[in-house]
């Protein structure tokens, strides 16, 4: 078994993120930050944030146009995102299941927790997603779900009570300033910490621009896809 | 060639007596205004009536820059007669009488006031547009200029309907200075104002529709199926929106606690292999 430098690692990279994923994660987070700053100021509009913004914007209600624009953007990421999971399924001929939700996870969350308050020494070792990863994943479908659905709720209201009674049309209202809350909270604080402020990461990961990951990061984060990846390339990897 | 000539003739005399009776008519408000104001402007200037003290200062100032800034006092006071004036009139009584004198102008909109809820419980037209400093509707200072009209209604409309519109995107966006979300008046009207239970209101459950459908494209009968002017409370019209409100709530409470304390056991741990 030949064993590779640390320097060897550091340099060799394996891609994460191809093109596409790289495109939608890009759509997404410009439109996420650009609805987030706009609705904020129309959730706190008594604020003086919410003066300064709109004076920025030139109007509320220029304001109130980028807001729908970065829900299109927003929207259309989400719909490329589908679309290239149809695409690749049907080139493929396979559906990829990596991001499903296993029996797996659950056993590594609780082995990361024991891990990291010093009842196990053993680090659990994640596959091509952690449990993390896959939460993040479907916090946003659920996010595009209930923001995305009670936006063109509340967008298209004339469309939406041929369906639905008014009731539903003010409640999606709640539902949509109350989950933005949910998604901002989790992107600042969660999101942000797993990808630029943790300290295996600081000052980020640079997965989102060139898509990139290091066989070093990849050995600590995902070593079962790696040696999966080597044993593909057939090469030996270097334990497990 | 004869007639080019008569009319010319009779264009050019015409001109110059409506010109001539028009600067005779606003030197002689001017002289007029300027006899009231001799008095008026003086802030302190004031009577006492029913047991409370009425101010009679006018402002000049903002009188004259207001739309009827050019009109001679008496345009609208016609009541007064002589100084010292003989026969004063003041409170309902005065604002009855001037509403009368809005009517010589503004024939049109008090016939349409007449038949309104507000005309049968004693509102006047001062109560919404002001007295000496009225400004056109699209005058940002104005009372009854858009993102001014919730003060202006909530004067007695107080309480959750104000609430409850302020709270809505119409009354956040009207806030914030918007141009083309709904004020008070784009659903319930203006001068014409009637109660939801007349079936001629513009908010009645059979016009409810055709109201909304103004900005929203379509008059569905689903408008009507959820009331307007409600905040969220846990029981009657407000609980759909009371518990959506109260299930996110918890939803980003309890997940955010998960995740910080998720992130804080991840912290310990690399502080203490560090």
């Amino acid at each position: 078994m030949v064993m590779r430098t640390v320097e060897e690692k550091r340099e060799r990279a394996f891609e994460r993120f191809n093109i596409h994923h790289r495109i939608q994660h890009i759509m997404m987070f410009t439109s996420f930050i650009l609805l987030a700053l706009t609705g904020l100021a129309i959730k706190y509009n008594e604020s003086a944030y919410a003066a300064v913004l709109t004076n920025i914007f030139g109007g509320f209600d220029s304001m109130y146009r980028a807001h729908l624009v970065g829900a299109v953007v927003m929207l259309a990421s989400c719909a490329y995102h589908l679309l290239y999971l149809l695409v690749y399924a049907v080139w493929r001929r396979e559906i990829s299941t990596a991001v499903f939700p296993t029996p797996q996870d659950v056993k590594d969350l609780f082995q990361n927790l024991s891990y990291n308050l010093g009842l196990t020494k053993q680090r659990p070792e994640f596959d091509r997603y952690s449990y993390k990863e896959k939460f993040d994943y479907w916090a946003v479908f659920w996010g595009i779900f209930i923001m995305g659905g009670s936006g063109l709720i509340i967008w298209f209201p004339g469309i939406a009570t041929r369906y639905f009674p008014r009731w539903l049309i003010d409640s999606a209202r709640e539902a949509h300033a109350e989950e933005a809350m949910l998604a901002i909270l989790a992107i600042f604080i969660w999101h942000m910490y797993n990808v630029h402020f943790n300290p295996r990461f600081f000052p980020m990961s640079r997965v989102w621009l060139d898509g990139k990951i290091s066989e070093e990061l990849m050995e600590e984060e995902h070593p079962k896809e790696l040696r999966r990846l080597l044993r593909q390339k057939g090469e030996q990897p270097d334990e497990g | 060639m004869y007639w080019v000539h008569a009319r010319r003739l009779l264009f050019t005399a015409g001109l110059a007596l409506t010109l001539a009776l028009l600067s005779q008519g606003a030197v002689l408000a001017a002289t007029e205004t300027d006899a009231c104001i001799a008095c008026h402007s003086d802030e302190d200037l004031s009577i006492t009536f029913d047991g409370q003290k009425i101010s009679l200062y006018v402002d000049p100032e903002a009188y004259q820059s207001s739309v009827h800034g050019a009109f001679p006092c008496t345009a609208c006071h016609s009541e007064i007669d002589g100084i010292p004036h003989s026969n004063p009139i003041y409170g309902d009584e005065l604002s009855i009488a001037v509403s009368k004198s809005c009517q010589n102008c503004h024939r049109d909109i008090s016939d349409e006031f007449s038949s309104s809820i507000h005309a049968s419980v004693g509102v006047t037209c001062a109560d919404c547009h002001g007295s000496h400093s009225i400004e056109r509707v699209d005058s940002p200072t104005s009372t009854v200029y858009r993102t001014n009209l919730d003060d202006l209604c909530a004067k007695c409309h107080s309480g959750e309907v104000i609430e409850s519109y302020r709270e809505s995107f119409h009354g956040k966006a009207v806030s914030l200075g918007s141009q083309e979300a709904a004020t008070c008046t784009t659903c319930h009207g203006t001068h014409d104002i009637r109660p939801f239970t007349d079936p001629e209101s513009r908010v009645s459950e059979e016009n409810l529709p055709t109201t909304c459908a103004q900005c929203h494209g379509e008059a569905n009968a689903n408008w009507t199926k959820g009331k307007e002017h409600v905040t969220r409370a846990p029981t009657g019209p407000g609980a759909p929106m009371y518990y959506t409100y109260k299930f996110f709530i918890w939803l980003t409470l309890g997940t955010i606690t998960v995740l910080v304390v998720h992130i804080l056991i991840e912290l310990y741990g690399a502080l203490r292999r560090a």
